[in-house]
């Protein structure tokens, strides 16, 4: 009988129906995330592995099997845990790919060449910040020719003093654990094909900079407060915060002021979002819960991708119209918003609930955005129908996506009979 | 009993049935204006339908024409009170569940079935055997160039626009810039075909004539009725020089079909909507 019982209740870190446990803040929240956690872990160290296993040939991975084999499991599992590191690996396996088609022999092979340095420069970087940690020597740090360098975390800044000295600096944090980066090479890139990162980078003063950790530190509180479960998502798949200021106040009202806000998820870095201009007042505590719960509900997903499959083969031909926006988007965009404006709208609705009498403004902007999440609900057709693919979709992801409709078309219809009651 | 429902007084078919003296019955969706109202968060729009209205559509036939509320005063009154009219359709989604039948789909466009956008539509006639090809295209994500390299004589297009073969005139400047739609302009004759109900299509050459497939032609209309849910409808078509087809545009609006001299006849002996044309819920189950 014991056995029997712990099947069924047995948690299968490849089982879709446990995004939407996530997303309904089951009591055993706790279990899934650490389980699908670990699944992440394991399935980044088989990756790295796979793309170590080629070291007898290759000088630059030959180092970098041996820095990373030394480290201590912390320090491995904070470079496995790394957008740096998945994203290079990404990178890695399109360049293999390529390899065997292309006819541009020479340029692939400088791409791999490329992407073998910086996984050696990752791990060099990981070493190098345990070792000034210790006060040990480290080689790489002699080489290194710039001042400062950051973890492959983004959590730490390791910066050399005027005579040469080195020391570690921890990055601003909210939760504890997920750091605000306002200024790694990573957050100031340009990104041509980014809505965050091919805006103009201007440097954020100190105020705006602690404004800025404040109103997020205030905004995961609420989300903590409100739906518990939610606040572990955020602590649990979101590592880094990428903040850009565009804009200055000083500019007056002439910015474009459509432009001015934004956040994004890139699915290569599960681990990382960006948010433009969230050092603007107008960017107010409530919109912060929903831009972090929104990209967090991204990283949460596309971590499952990474370690599973994705959700639906993306052809950049096939999109769906998105009944909230009107936009034709990408297929796993899509299965992908479902989930988001079933969490965001769960979160506001339940902390709108617990509003102060005297939050009238925060109030009449949550009701506006929980009446835009559920109208995309309420179409007739079954969402999973809006799909435009000629590959099969697991029918648990679909039973998954149309029982979030289902749920929210009760939750609108409870609300009229209460209305009309 | 068979009702029309519409939101536009210039509805072709509406005029078209209206004339052939059809005992249907016309609703025009101002006249819900009435138990129209604006309500506070979380309901926003309460709409009490007559009950006249709700016996007459309960276990009817109906064609839904609520393509756009654009122009109508229910769509005035939602965007006063800043109301997207997909809340109109998800009130309306509930009177019309009760129909028996239903020819065209229900919601905004590019939710719709019977109102996708032109790549939708090509995936659909594509995936559903419709004995007819489909251009060639390339669509362009974001600020990306386009890949036209498989185009032998690439046209920009809106991906809503159905008309415009030879050169865009509907180009909204979002779609100019970003996300943008290649088509291989097309070589052939174009072909006018509508259909209605079980009936055997009918078809027209708007400019010159060629020798094309006819069973093609059948099978595509049957696969178009099914996969955009519309008893009735019109397609744009061209036909190649070995007689093929090639599949360009389904529209429901009719626009082109009621410029044909047998339109009328045709219509005449469509008995309006008789059998559900159920969704394709296999891929799903």
């Amino acid at each position: 009988m014991n056995s029997l019982v712990e099947d069924v209740n047995a948690i299968d870190p490849t089982d879709v129906m446990h995004l939407l446990e996530l997303a309904d803040a089951s009591p055993r929240s706790v279990d899934i995330i650490d389980k699908l956690l670990w699944f992440r872990l394991l399935s980044m160290r088989r990756r790295l592995s796979e793309a170590l296993s080629m070291r007898e040939t290759d000088s630059a991975l030959g180092a970098t099997y041996r820095i990373y084999n030394a480290l201590s499991p912390t320090h491995q599992a904070r470079i496995l845990v790394s957008s740096e590191l998945c994203e290079s690996l990404i990178y890695l396996s399109t360049s293999y790919a390529h390899r065997l088609t292309t006819i541009n022999k020479d340029e692939v092979e400088n791409d791999i060449a490329l992407i073998h340095a910086k996984l050696l420069d990752i791990v060099c970087r990981e070493q190098a910040i345990v070792d000034i940690e210790n006060g040990r020597h480290n080689y790489f740090l002699s080489s290194h020719k710039t001042r400062t360098f950051f973890s492959p975390l983004g959590d730490k800044r390791a910066v050399a003093n005027a005579t040469g000295v080195w020391s570690v600096q921890k990055m601003p944090s909210i939760g504890g654990i997920v750091s605000i980066d306002f200024d790694s090479p990573l957050a100031v890139a340009h990104e041509p094909r980014s809505g965050v990162l091919s805006q103009r980078c201007l440097p954020l003063s100190d105020d705006e900079k602690a404004a800025v950790v404040t109103k997020l530190q205030s905004a995961l509180e609420n989300i903590d407060a409100t739906v518990p479960t939610y606040g572990l998502i955020v602590r649990n798949f979101v590592r880094r915060i990428i903040v850009r200021k565009s804009y200055d106040v000083s500019e007056g009202e002439s910015g474009a002021e459509r432009s001015r806000f934004g956040s994004e998820h890139v699915p290569r870095q599960p681990g990382s979002i960006r948010l433009l201009n969230t050092h603007l007042e107008s960017m107010s505590v409530e919109s912060c819960m929903e831009t972090l719960m929104h990209e967090s509900t991204h990283n949460y997903l596309a971590a499952w991708e990474f370690s599973n499959d994705m959700f639906v083969l993306n052809d950049p031909r096939n999109r769906v119209t998105s009944p909230w926006s009107g936009n034709q988007i990408p297929n796993s965009s899509f299965i992908h918003a479902i989930f988001v404006y079933y969490i965001c709208h769960r979160l506001l609705r339940a902390y709108m609930e617990n509003l102060e009498d005297d939050g009238e403004r925060a109030r009449k902007h949550l009701q506006e955005r929980l009446a835009n999440f559920m109208s995309g609900f309420l179409i007739r057709q079954d969402l999973p129908e809006l799909i435009l693919t000629e590959h099969e979709i697991d029918p648990t992801l679909s039973f998954v996506l149309r029982q979030m409709q289902t749920s929210m078309k009760q939750i609108h219809n409870r609300d009229i009979y209460e209305a009309v009651a | 009993m068979t009702v029309v429902l519409y939101s536009q007084c210039n509805d072709p078919l509406v005029a078209a049935i209206k004339a052939s003296g059809k005992k249907w019955l016309f609703l025009h969706v101002d006249e819900l204006l009435d138990g129209l109202s604006i309500k506070p968060w979380p309901v926003l729009l309460d709409l009490t339908v007559p009950s006249a209205w709700k016996e007459q559509i309960v276990d009817a036939s109906v064609v839904n024409r609520l393509f756009s509320f654009e122009g109508t005063t229910c769509m005035a009154r939602l965007s006063e009170a800043r109301i997207n009219e997909r809340w109109l359709h998800a009130r309306l989604d509930t009177l019309l569940a009760t129909a028996s039948v239903l020819s065209h789909d229900t919601g905004v466009r590019g939710v719709s079935r019977s109102l996708l956008p032109l790549n939708a539509q090509w995936f659909h006639m594509r995936t559903g055997q419709s004995a007819v090809s489909t251009p060639r295209f390339s669509y362009a994500t974001g600020f990306e160039e386009p890949d036209n390299g498989e185009l032998d004589d690439p046209m920009q297009k809106s991906v809503w626009s159905l008309f415009d073969w030879k050169s865009e005139r509907h180009l909204p400047s979002t779609e100019a810039r970003r996300h943008r739609f290649f088509v291989d302009r097309p070589t052939g004759t174009p072909l006018v075909c509508f259909f209605a109900g079980e009936q055997a299509p009918a078809w027209f050459f708007p400019k010159q004539e060629a020798e094309f497939d006819d069973e093609a032609l059948t099978i595509s209309a049957r696969t178009a009725q099914r996969v955009f849910l519309s008893d009735i409808g019109e397609m744009l078509l061209y036909v190649n020089a070995d007689g093929s087809l090639v599949f360009h545009a389904f529209s429901p609006y009719l626009q082109s079909a009621i410029r044909s001299p047998e339109f009328s006849e045709y219509l005449n002996r469509w008995e309006g909507p008789r059998r559900q044309v159920f969704r394709d819920e296999s891929r799903y189950e």
